[in-house]
């Protein structure tokens, strides 16, 4: 009988097949380091636009489902996936008007606080909508694709051969500390806090050698397979007249939202 | 301690983006020159263990937690240059495939976290080992290295947050550090207890890291070097109003009278502008590259000739002996 897979696994497993699906949407024409240009444009004219007015904003949000729709990715997913900023966007936020206060007092705190809110509220929505573009960045490319498009667009070769590793080693490492940590609970469930702290050392120094090692063993399984320091991609992608057409669209829209 | 998109002005965004631009340009081609293969390889593999240890979350106060940074055993495992890419790589990853921390805040957050971070731990940790090497020396330098990494970026954020107009300097100062005192100890005991592991179990890791740093100490330089010039090219974007003793000095009206003229020796780039240059904010931006290579170069030579009498006091006492 074949192994029940772990939920991270098949939570992985639903999250491809949903990049999948997305990557044979009507995206799919444009290729992957056009969707990330055209994110990063439009993540920086909202960020230096920073829309505040309602109907810019609801505007804004619309346009992202809307095409969060037309490629068939969850919309849920993506809003529910964007709220993950809220709460260090909040709490910086709550700072701002501090700078307005007149008179350390209840008095002075209220009324600069009135007079701070929609510049609060700024602060809160701005981070909002710029993650709300990532997370369906996230939702229509595949991490993978990705990779590619940061390889394409020529980060350091040192710095996409380890972002390349990470996504592949990563979730072994992190399924083999998941792993660890249950053992070690199901071990000691009613383990002292002092115990704790130098097992979890322990734990956590021996995962290091172990991947010390392992890094060795796979340096030798790749040079025996003949890699040459190149990464290869299963097919290659170029910027075309639709990427040029989707930059250009977030471009143009960057500079509206800025002159509004 | 990642700023999201939103938190950061034009400015600063913009001088942290090049100054990490710079930071990871320069580590890249450190990392080539220095490191083989496999040592490439062992990195990768170290970042995704890195990744993988950020899911460690500790209670703090309040009901809150924190999680692992990991800057600062990058920093000490690998040598800073390392580090820094290998943090890099890691936020890159948070930034682009799970949306934590924003792309125009990315340079801030590479500064941060990875460069910061991954160059202040180490030399803590030298430093302390230097004093009496040894097993526990290399604990305490580890975990006073990351508590002080973690303690010290917050500040940093805070002030960002602060330049950029995003808070009231005191109150995000606090608040930051307070919570990140308790997440510096937490980061502090989690990264001394791997040292400790590795220091008996495989001492060869923490060898290869303590040379990496001998080797890439001497090019912190750079990384400030770039900073400074990135800081010096984007001061045209700086506020035009009055700093704070200016505005005082206005307020209480002391700088109503003119000032007299100096009768010894006047300033050759007064209100620092280059003079000779027609544009303001061009004559501003080369005022501020002649001044950034100036102190640079006084403080180069300071450190060259502390260096040189160091050696000098060295040989005379190797002689005497």
């Amino acid at each position: 009988m074949p192994a029940k897979p772990a939920p991270e696994q098949l939570d992985n497993r639903a999250a491809a097949a949903a990049a999948d699906t997305a990557a044979a949407a009507p995206l799919r024409v444009v290729s992957p380091q056009g969707r990330l240009l055209a994110a990063v444009v439009l993540v920086f004219g909202i960020v230096l636009g920073a829309p505040h007015q309602l109907l810019i904003v609801a505007a804004l949000v619309a346009l992202v489902l809307l095409v969060a729709y037309i490629v068939q990715v969850s919309i849920r997913r993506i809003l529910l996936r964007s709220l993950v900023v809220l709460p260090i966007s909040g709490m910086i936020s709550l700072f701002w008007p501090l700078r307005l206060v007149q008179q350390w007092n209840l008095d002075g705190l209220a009324s600069a606080y009135a007079q701070g809110w929609s510049q609060m509220l700024t602060l809160i929505i701005t981070p909002w909508l710029c993650v709300l573009v990532m997370m369906l960045l996230i939702a229509t490319c595949h991490q993978a694709d990705l990779l590619y498009a940061v390889k394409r667009l020529h980060l350091p070769h040192v710095l996409v051969l380890l972002l390349s590793f990470m996504y592949r080693y990563a979730d072994t490492l992190r399924a083999q500390l998941r792993a660890s940590h249950r053992a070690l609970a199901a071990r000691a469930p009613k383990m002292g806090t002092r115990r704790q702290v130098l097992l979890y050392g322990n734990l956590a120094g021996s995962m290091l050698v172990r991947a010390y090692d392992r890094g060795e063993r796979i340096h030798a399984a790749m040079l025996a397979r003949g890699f040459n320091g190149i990464l290869t991609h299963k097919r290659e992608e170029r910027i075309g007249t639709p990427d040029i057409a989707l930059i250009l669209g977030a471009a143009l829209l960057s500079v509206a939202l800025y002159l509004v | 301690m990642h700023i999201p998109d939103g938190m950061l002005d034009p400015k600063t965004f913009g001088t942290l983006w090049a100054g990490a631009a710079g930071a990871i340009g320069y580590a890249s081609v450190w990392v080539r020159r220095h490191f083989d293969s496999s040592r490439i390889v062992l990195m990768a593999v170290l970042a995704s263990l890195i990744f993988a240890f950020q899911m460690l979350n500790f209670p703090i106060a309040g009901g809150t937690s924190g999680h692992f940074v990991g800057a600062s055993l990058a920093g000490i495992l690998l040598g800073s240059w390392p580090a820094a890419i290998v943090m890099s790589a890691v936020l890159i990853i948070q930034c682009l495939f799970f949306g934590d921390g924003g792309v125009t805040a990315l340079g801030a957050n590479i500064i941060n976290m990875g460069v910061i971070g991954a160059f202040l731990a180490p030399l803590i940790y030298r430093l302390v080992c230097r004093i009496h090497p040894g097993y526990l020396t290399k604990l305490l330098g580890a975990g006073i290295g990351a508590f002080c990494s973690v303690v010290v970026t917050s500040a940093v954020v805070a002030l960002e947050l602060w330049i950029s107009g995003s808070a009231q300097f005191f109150a995000v100062l606090g608040a930051m550090t307070f919570w990140h005192v308790f997440i510096g100890i937490g980061e502090g005991i989690i990264t001394a207890g791997i040292v400790a592991y590795v220091a008996r179990v495989r001492p060869a890791i923490l060898e290869g890291g303590e040379d990496s740093n001998r080797r890439s100490t001497a090019s912190v330089a750079v990384v400030f070097g770039v900073l400074a010039l990135a800081g010096s090219v984007f001061s045209f974007l700086a506020s035009t109003h009055p700093d704070g003793l200016e505005y005082v000095y206005e307020t209480m009206g002391i700088g109503t009278a003119p000032l007299p003229e100096s009768p010894l020796l006047s300033s050759p780039m007064q209100d620092y502008l280059l003079p000779g240059v027609a544009n303001d904010q061009l004559a501003g931006i080369g005022a501020a590259i002649i001044g950034t290579v100036i102190v640079g170069l006084a403080v180069w030579a300071l450190a060259l000739g502390l260096v040189r009498r160091r050696t000098k006091q060295k040989s005379i006492s190797e002689s005497a002996s």
